[in-house]
């Protein structure tokens, strides 16, 4: 017993001394315990050789920490965003301590500000990105980043420094090509407690920039001393100098700072935030739309821009849509009476004679609007001059105009996108919007980005180009500067054509693979985090191959199947030929980064496959997210398909031998040209001698030659001289683009051969156009047919759910085509093999290569050898995905055949026959519960399922597999709308493709035992559906004309969510409790995740006070009747300024008080007239009002 | 019998002359076809581009390739070299035999029209059964017609597309 209970005894005294033991070196340790954190390795190694340093995690608001009384503490500033201080009151009280009473502080990066926030000095620094590089006012984009030494004090932190400039009294330690790092420095003025050590020191794209602000300052505090440096040191710099100059600058720091012990705190690492989760089907990104060129109104009315691309964008799934206010001069068509009561600004330009006016606006907007589609008017610039106030005062001008939704109602625009503003860190430009639109939105696009409070951030395709070449757009790792949460929008190149309307601002020349890398690089940062994109267009008529992609791609963010040439990416493309020009192309320009093939090559893919042509490699994207570039995606083959051809009888009729001069009839002249010239044997036969990009009528841009071309194998040899200035020009046949070749001056003039292929004998046009830059002279044009067979490829659905790559073949012996069709987030495809002709006794042997895989099953267990029903193939590489083949369809004769590890199948062609088969991949070890059922899952994707959408406009859908799958239906007729469709129990309103001989292509989720409804035509627009901007937001269950489920899938940014209910209303709630934001017979929601219950009803007491409209994030909207109140609460947690108040509208009487806010007179708006006024007054109340909780009081 | 001197100051003076002219004289003949359209009812014209295409149908037949290649232009010859290149398999006698003798009846047909330009004439006759006409191109080289390929032009069904036809098919060469 006693010794028990000394045992006992002894245990717990050793619990206890290890407790204590615990406890103390708790207390001893300067702070939390050490976790890996990102910059904490470099900075380990960096400071190595430096005693008794400890790395440490830099503690978040309310954490606890110890530092220990003459040790030194070294903070790296965080690498992102951040506002307001990073220290609570007690630790900063800590902190401030710890330098009085000895301690020395360094302080890297943001953390320069904490001198300020421990009441050292006091003046604040100015923290903010240093960026150089992600706009066209460069072709390098390289900057260089330090110090110039300016004081002879501290030498032992500059002694030594390795060189990493040309004078001694500079040291650059930070950098890039492009360059975007933090940077904390006294701009607006100096320190004045502190001794400025060094100011900051750039050099673009080599040349020394003028000295900087302070950037380096020490100061004495108490027995403590302070040095905060604004950047933080690069360890980790591709460019060895900097490298080198930044450790040992560290160092140097360090040794100042240690005593004895020096603790180093670093950055945390940025919490990951978890993508929303979404239903099957539900769009990445909740917003797109397309951006309407100055209506010029001689040719193009409002209704044909609604019928010819509002529907079509609006069928496809679009819910925005921008109007280009300003025109080329930058001027709008929105004149300013003189004797207005808002004074006109002098500089501003509202006479345009290109543009849309008042009218347009309001008639467009009416249109989009009934259609549950927002309309944002596009300034760029604001049509009026430079100074802050002209600006503003145009953009409170327009907003009175064109956006005041009291007058204007369901007219009025929901937004502006700026190109350039003020540095707007107080809102102002918010401020002169919300006054008339409470709840519309401010974007501005692109860089140089600075403070722009209560607006949103938007990338800008014209940002991709160069100072000296206009190919626009960002891509894949091209100018990686927008991060998402900061640019949530985007401003997206679809303009095939240079745009050349803008002098010195050249922007366009985009094509279908800039189209999809931008669009996918776009999404896949944004993926159900909220945002939106919009693309800049020619006009319909220029580029309707253009348009096709963008609804297509945008139809299925970052899942579209695709078909593209690699006319821009391509490694002979446009990009890849613009480079050549410059002395030293910035890195990652021609591709994105990404792997590339030649402009001929036509690739199919969507988020899950890439297949490089049928001859061409077949990747893999494991994580479906259509990342295909090389070390990103698997290889499952390098070369899928090879046909043979044998046993046929050359034919002697058709034999033919060519080789065309298309010089030999001579040249034409100077002048007298258009922008085309064609040549025919009918007409013109003389091929100009130069092509000039901008010389009409000196010289055309483009010549068009008419070829009688045999079919087979050609090349195509070619020499351009360049006459005046450098350029780009491109071959193409028929449309078809097979080379972009650049031309200089200072380039010797070379022979270039182009591979030609014919699979077609009609009358081609063969056609040579100058892209950009100056003239060309054509030395040598000709043709040699050099082989039997022309194979020529062509997008035959280009994109959307369903894509279809077709290749054509033809040769003396056979003519046949090879289609293979894929669908939007499908890993597989099937391909078509359909052959027209073929000369007697002629064999094709077809082998598939998929090295690694080998055989596992059949479904009837058949012998490899012999295969016609399904089968499954299992890759080596337990990470390579199986694959499961199914012949679908086959001649009597043909089976397929797995043998020494590879797939064959041997045929004997007739004219007329048709073979097909699927491919597809399943997750590792999965393939054997696919098996079964692979047949119909692919057979669905080669023919689509016709759907009839009966009196109703309704059709239901049964699945019979017992696995989850996509599936496309071909819907009979134009939809006019997007399709309501109903899966698993949720409704959603989704977009359709269309078919090029009528009809509609919808994907829609199948899950086992689910019943899919479709509802399409007019009356998805009268039922309980989602509001302005929420279609692609939202998904509804069971919804009445009274009542529906909500699941706000992601946040909008752009717009509330809202629910446009069937019946009138006059009392809402939420979860049973009463919301009072509605407008109408729309409910508005805050812009968050969540699942609301939302029911209406009409009790007919008058009109219940409540908020038409706002952009205030509402958690509590109520009107309480006992109180006479309407109480408003928002979310504390918002980011917008302090300075920057809310403004809403309010239905029902007119209030008679505001706590937290102040009701707006209409006659401090300055309205046009006071039946204006009366009007404003007729649609609502204005009130302003702050964060928190603001009550609305209404007098008896 | 005793040579008469003055025999032999005429073979030597005719030898001399001929040193001194020979020389000058072109190499390759002009083109004996007459220039321009080719008058189908002249039996002498198209006798000539018979005798180049049945030259080529006897190499054919025989699997002469010495004769086929001598019979056909160097641009002719590498044609069916591209042609049989997708099959794997090389220009022989086994394939001259599958060529067969397809050339020279044609020219039996109902001409449609013909042209002569330059070194390279084409002549477009009527195919059986209304698919258009076949053009035959022939091309001279100096000394004798070679027969340069031909072509099914499925869209010819008159004279004057024929027409547009044979000159497509000899100009910009």
């Amino acid at each position: 017993m006693l010794d028990k209970t000394t045992r006992t005894a002894n245990g717990v005294i050793r619990v206890l001394t290890l407790g204590l033991c615990g406890f103390v070196a708790a207390c001893l340790l300067p702070g939390p315990v050490p976790s890996p954190t990102p910059m904490a390795g470099p900075w380990q190694s960096a400071l190595r050789e430096v005693p008794n340093v400890q790395m440490a995690v830099q503690p978040l608001r309310g954490e606890a920490f110890k530092v220990v009384a003459g040790s030194g503490l070294l903070v790296v500033g965080a690498d992102r965003d951040s506002r307001g201080s990073d220290l609570d009151a007690g630790q900063r009280q800590m902190l401030a301590r710890f330098v009085q009473e000895g301690g020395r502080l360094v302080l890297f990066g943001d953390a320069a500000q904490w001198v300020a926030d421990l009441e050292i000095e006091p003046e604040l620094p100015e923290r903010g990105w240093f960026r150089w590089g992600f706009d066209a006012r460069t072709d390098v984009g390289r900057a260089r980043v330090g110090l110039r030494v300016v004081s002879g004090k501290q030498p032992e932190l500059f002694d030594g420094l390795p060189s990493s400039h040309a004078d001694d009294n500079t040291v650059l330690f930070a950098g890039g090509a492009p360059c975007r790092l933090r940077r904390c420095h006294w701009a607006i003025g100096e320190p004045r407690n502190g001794h400025v050590l060094a100011v900051g020191a750039v050099e673009l794209d080599g040349v020394d920039a003028l000295p900087g602000a302070p950037l380096l300052v020490h100061w004495q505090h108490g027995r403590g001393e302070v040095l905060a440096c604004g950047v933080v040191p690069e360890l980790q710099n591709s460019d060895p100098v900097l490298q080198a100059a930044a450790a040992a600058f560290v160092q140097r720091c360090a040794r100042w700072a240690a005593g004895k012990q020096l603790v180093v705190w670093t950055e945390r690492a940025a919490p990951v935030e978890p993508v929303p989760e979404l239903l099957p089907l539900a769009p990445l990104l909740p917003h797109w739309g397309m951006q309407e060129p100055s209506l010029d109104r001689a040719r193009r009315r409002v209704d044909e821009v609604v019928a010819d691309s509002l529907v079509g964008s609006f069928e496809a799934g679009a819910d925005l849509c921008v109007l280009e206010l300003t025109d080329a001069e930058g001027a709008a068509s929105v004149p300013w009476a003189a004797q207005d009561p808002l004074k006109p600004v002098a500089s501003y330009r509202g006479n345009s004679p290109v543009g849309w006016t008042r009218d347009a606006v309001a008639e467009l907007s009416t249109e989009a609007h009934a259609r549950s589609m927002l309309v944002v008017g596009g300034l760029d610039p604001v049509p009026a001059g430079s100074g802050a106030t002209e600006q503003l005062v145009a953009l409170r001008y327009l907003s009175r105009e064109l956006a005041d939704v009291r007058r204007a109602g369901a007219a009025a625009l929901d937004g502006f996108a700026l190109r350039q503003w003020l540095l707007d860190g107080k809102g102002y430009g918010t401020t002169m919007l919300q006054d008339f639109a409470p709840a519309a939105a401010l974007l501005l696009s692109g860089e140089p980005t600075g403070p722009f409070a209560g607006g949103l951030r938007a990338l800008h395709a014209d940002d991709g180009a160069l100072h000296s070449l206009p190919w626009s757009g960002l891509a894949g790792s091209w100018r990686r500067g927008f991060p998402a949460d900061e640019f949530p929008f985007g401003v997206l190149e679809a303009r095939y054509g240079i745009d050349r309307r803008r002098p010195g601002r050249w922007r366009g020349g985009s094509a279908p693979d800039w189209i999809v890398a931008q669009a996918n690089e776009f999404v896949r940062a944004r993926a159900g985090r909220g945002g939106g994109m919009w693309w800049l267009c020619d006009e319909a008529a220029v580029a309707p191959a253009a348009l096709g992609y963008v609804r297509g791609v945008s139809l299925e963010p970052l899942r579209a199947a695709v078909v593209v040439p690699l006319v821009a990416t391509g490694a002979d493309g446009t990009r890849a030929a613009g480079a050549s020009l410059l002395e030293a192309p910035p890195a990652g320009y021609v591709a994105g980064g990404a792997a590339t093939a030649s402009v001929a090559v036509h690739v199919l893919q969507n988020n899950w496959l890439q297949l490089a042509g049928t001859g061409g490699a077949l990747r893999f994207d494991p994580q479906g997210l259509a990342r295909f570039g090389d070390g990103e995606a698997q290889a499952l083959s390098g070369s899928f398909l090879r046909s043979r051809l044998f046993g046929g009888r050359p034919d002697g009729g058709a034999l033919r031998s060519d080789q065309t001069d298309f010089l030999a009839n001579g040249r034409r002249p100077e002048g007298d040209h258009g922008p085309v010239l064609r040549v025919s044997a009918a007409g013109e036969r003389r091929v100009p001698t130069i092509l000039a990009a901008d010389e009409q009528p000196a010289w055309p841009r483009t010549v068009c030659i008419e070829w009688n071309a045999p079919p087979g194998y050609h090349e195509l040899t070619i020499v351009l001289r360049a006459v005046r200035q450098a350029g780009v020009a491109t071959v193409a046949i028929d449309g078809t683009v097979l080379r972009a070749l650049p031309f200089s001056p200072t380039a010797p003039v070379q022979p270039v051969t182009i591979p030609v292929h014919v699979s077609s004998g009609a009358l081609r046009v063969l056609q040579v156009q100058v892209e950009h830059g100056g003239s060309c002279a054509i030395d040598r044009l000709e043709v040699v047919r050099r082989g039997d067979v022309g194979v020529e490829a062509a997008a035959l659905v280009p994109a959307g759910s369903r894509a279809i790559l077709s290749e054509r073949a033809e040769s003396s012996y056979h003519a046949e085509r090879l289609d293979v069709v894929t669908q939007a987030d499908f890993a597989g495809f099937v391909l078509r093999l359909h052959n027209d002709r073929a000369v007697r006794n002629l064999q094709v042997e077809r082998v598939f290569a998929l090295p690694g895989y080998t055989f596992v099953d059949s479904v009837d267990g058949e012998e490899p050898t012999a295969l016609r029903q399904p089968f499954l193939l299992r890759a080596a590489n337990a990470a390579m995905p199986d694959l499961v083949v199914a012949p679908l369809q086959l001649s009597r004769y043909e089976q397929l055949r797995w043998e020494n590890g590879q797939l064959s199948m041997r045929s004997a062609p007739e004219a007329g026959a048709c073979s097909r088969i699927g491919f597809l991949f399943c997750v590792p070890g999965e393939g054997d519960r696919w098996l079964p059922y692979a047949g119909k899952v692919l057979a669905a994707v080669d023919q689509p399922q016709r759907l009839d959408l009966e009196a109703l406009g309704e059709a239901t859908l049964v699945g019979d597999l017992p696995l989850a799958t996509s599936r496309v239906l071909e819907i009979a007729g134009r939809s006019g709308a997007p399709f309501a469709v109903c899966e698993q129990g949720w409704w959603q309103w989704r977009g359709s493709q269309a078919v090029a001989g009528g009809g509609r292509w919808l994907r829609v989720h199948q899950a086992p035992g689910d019943t899919v409804r479709v509802v399409g035509g007019p009356s998805v627009l009268a039922r309980t559906r989602p509001g302005p901007g929420s279609m692609r937001l939202l998904a509804l269950r069971e919804p009445t004309p009274t009542s529906a489920t909500v699941r706000v899938l992601q946040p909008s940014r752009l717009a509330p969510p809202s629910v446009v209910f069937a019946t009138d209303f006059d009392a809402v709630t939420i979860d049973g409790a009463p919301w009072d934001w509605f407008d109408g017979r729309t409910v508005f929601m805050p812009d968050r995740t969540a699942t609301l219950r939302v029911q209406v009803q009409q009790r007919g007491n008058g009109e219940r006070p409540h908020v038409r409209s706002t952009r205030a994030p509402l958690t509590t909207c109520q009107y309480v009747p006992e109180r006479r109140e309407l109480v408003l609460v928002t979310d504390p947690a918002t980011d917008r300024a302090s300075e920057l108040p809310w403004t809403a509208v309010l239905a029902g009487p007119v209030p008679v008080s505001v706590e937290n806010g102040e009701i707006v007179a209409d006659a401090s708006l300055r309205l046009p007239s006071a039946e204006q006024a009366a009007r404003a007054a007729a649609g609502g109340t204005l009130i302003r009002f702050r964060s928190g909780t603001t009550k609305v009081r209404y007098g008896d | 019998m005793a040579i008469d001197r003055g025999w032999w100051a005429v073979a030597l003076s005719a030898i001399g002359i001929a040193a001194l002219v020979f020389p000058w004289l072109p190499g390759p003949w002009p083109n004996p076809l007459p220039q321009g359209e080719l008058d189908l009812a002249a039996p002498a014209v198209v006798h000539s581009l018979r005798d180049a295409a049945a030259a080529v149908d006897a190499a054919c037949v025989q699997g002469d390739l010495a004769a086929f290649t001598a019979a056909v232009t160097p641009e002719h010859r590498a044609a069916l070299d591209q042609s049989l290149g997708p099959l794997d398999r090389v220009l022989d006698a086994a394939a001259l035999r599958e060529l067969g003798a397809a050339r020279a009846e044609w020219l039996d047909a109902d001409g449609l029209a013909g042209v002569v330009v330059g070194e390279r004439a084409a002549i477009a006759v009527r195919r059986p059964d209304g698919d258009g006409a076949q053009v035959l191109k022939f091309q001279w080289d100096g000394q004798r017609l070679r027969f340069d390929g031909s072509l099914r032009a499925a869209a010819v069904r008159d004279a004057a597309a024929a027409q547009a036809a044979v000159e497509a098919a000899v100009a910009r060469r």
